[in-house]
């Protein structure tokens, strides 16, 4: 599997290098290039990356950080995960990419992790070129492993991507419940951004955003909404939305099987499409139609 | 409906391949004397086309099973969420059997028609008491809501009833679009709609002339 040394690989597939062996080395003992102290937590760079300490105990070090700042800091962990450093505390949270995987699994993918049957396979399938560009994309990032594209003879216009991969499928395993029972929002390894890409592509899949002309209407009505057959994951998604960016929601039954949460007050909407949005090519047409409508309508 | 059994057969987090095979063994299994009749149940989303669905395909012998699992997997449009076998015994009425058949589509045409004068009836009440005395005679109530209406197919002796869900005021896209996404089915034999008979408010927008109310039936 891949090319040239292990840590080489280790490198591409992960962003870090394998732990080396220092015994006998002398330490090095040249003053950090710069300090930052965040709450109770020091951050110290030097040429080889960042350390991170606590009342004198050294707590770890990173290749890398992407984002640094007095108040928070964002340090890059393996398979897409990142820590945050902050004066509440340190956690672990899903990158950009790893909550966007997580969102595309909880709609229109599937997650198999069953070591009693030993089935792991990770999938996602949908009619949507750009959604399936998207998953890989975010899958090379995460774990360095393109996916094949498959399409499936067995259903019309269907295009799947799929992958057996036991360590990929115990990680994802971690933060969706989606293999065991009805999906999750993994809450404990979100921020805000996160957050974001998690509804995006939960929305990419199984929301549906539109703007629609009904009889005798003026202007066009904005409708957005999430559908699903787990109840509760979408009381998760409103909350998700309530919590990080004050979108009120309300939950439908269908008389036909599932629910419906719908997102309330146009200001929510516009909320909605403007901070969150979505990867599907007809809902981000939809999108820039009512914004460019909005505009027009403030204009006027 | 009083189904004996529904078998779960098949989720979304699962490979497609699983839910035939399970399919098979569910009918060896639950296929006993008593049961006369069995029905393949698919729920899926095609939003693409403006409309969730349910497809429910009827057979009479237990070796059908599998193959028709695998046709509705095949022929299901968008995104399917899940499969379900349900078995019925002698005395149970099933779906296709329980709906008021509409014979054209005029007939349908005209029934959406009267759904939506009574969504409108419901929905100036349910605004008259959201607002309570401060509603605006003059403005216009558009009344819009998640309509279930759908058909009846054959295909040779399959019986097949076929469930869209979707805006009242897309009606005529929805028609027009499900009509083509089915059409593998089988002949269409029949039409039906829910009828509107309750209400709850989902949202109400006010505008200068309208109040826009989204309804769930």
């Amino acid at each position: 599997m891949g090319e040239g040394t292990r840590e080489a690989q280790y490198k591409d597939r992960f962003g870090l290098g394998t732990p080396t062996d220092t015994y006998g080395t002398q330490c090095s003992k040249s003053e950090p290039l710069e300090r930052l102290q965040i709450g109770e937590y020091l951050v110290e760079r030097d040429e080889r990356g960042y350390t991170l300490k606590k009342g004198g105990l050294t707590l770890g070090t990173y290749k890398e950080a992407t984002l640094l700042s007095s108040d928070r800091a964002l340090f890059k962990l393996d398979k897409g995960m990142l820590l945050e450093v902050s004066p509440k505390g340190i956690r672990n949270i899903l990158s950009l990419a790893k909550a966007g995987i997580i969102g595309f699994i909880n709609s229109d993918g599937s997650l198999q992790y069953s070591t009693v049957q030993r089935r792991y396979r990770v999938g996602f399938g949908s009619s949507s070129d750009e959604l399936l560009e998207k998953f890989s994309e975010f899958m090379k990032e995460v774990y360095g492993i393109p996916l094949r594209t498959y399409q499936r003879k067995d259903r019309r216009h269907f295009i799947e991507l799929v992958k057996g991969n036991k360590e990929i499928a115990q990680d994802l395993d971690n933060y969706t419940t989606k293999a065991r029972c009805e999906w999750n929002v993994p809450f404990e390894y979100l921020d805000k951004e996160s957050a974001r890409m998690f509804l995006k592509c939960f929305m990419s899949g199984d929301g549906s955003i539109g703007l629609y002309k009904s009889r005798g209407k003026k202007n066009p009505v904005l409708r957005v909404r999430f559908s699903s057959i787990n109840r509760k994951g979408l009381e998760e998604i409103a909350m998700l939305l309530r919590d990080s960016f004050s979108i009120n929601t309300t939950i439908h039954v269908l008389n036909w099987g599932g629910f419906e949460l719908y997102v309330i007050s146009q200001d929510g909407k516009i909320r909605y499409i403007k901070d969150v949005g979505s990867f599907k090519k007809n809902h981000m047409q939809t999108i820039d139609k009512a914004l460019k409508g909005g505009e027009r309508n403030q204009k006027s | 409906m009083r189904e004996i059994k529904k078998v779960e057969l098949w989720q979304s987090y699962e490979p497609f391949e699983e839910a035939s095979i399970r399919g098979a063994i569910a009918a060896k299994k639950f296929w006993r004397k008593d049961i006369v009749k069995a029905c393949v149940e698919l729920g899926g989303y095609n939003f693409d086309r403006e409309y969730r669905y349910q497809v429910f395909m009827f057979i009479q012998r237990q070796d059908q099973v599998k193959d028709a699992v695998r046709t509705i997997i095949k022929l299901g449009p968008g995104d399917i969420k899940w499969i379900n076998l349900l078995f019925y015994k002698y005395s149970d009425r099933d779906v296709y059997e329980e709906v008021d058949v509409i014979g054209n589509l005029d007939e349908l045409k005209f029934k959406i028609k009267r759904n939506d004068d009574k969504a409108k009836e419901l929905a100036i009440k349910l605004v008259r008491d959201h607002l309570k005395g401060k509603m605006d005679p003059r403005k216009h109530i558009v009344p819009e809501y998640d309509m279930a209406f759908g058909y009846l197919l054959r295909k040779n002796d399959d019986r097949v009833l076929i469930a869209i869900i979707g805006y009242n005021f897309l009606a005529d896209d929805l028609i027009r679009n499900s009509l083509e996404d089915f059409k593998e089915f089988g002949k269409v034999v029949g039409y039906w709609i829910e009828e509107v008979k309750k209400a709850d408010l989902i949202e109400l927008e006010e505008e200068e002339h309208t109040y826009t109310v989204l309804i769930g039936i």
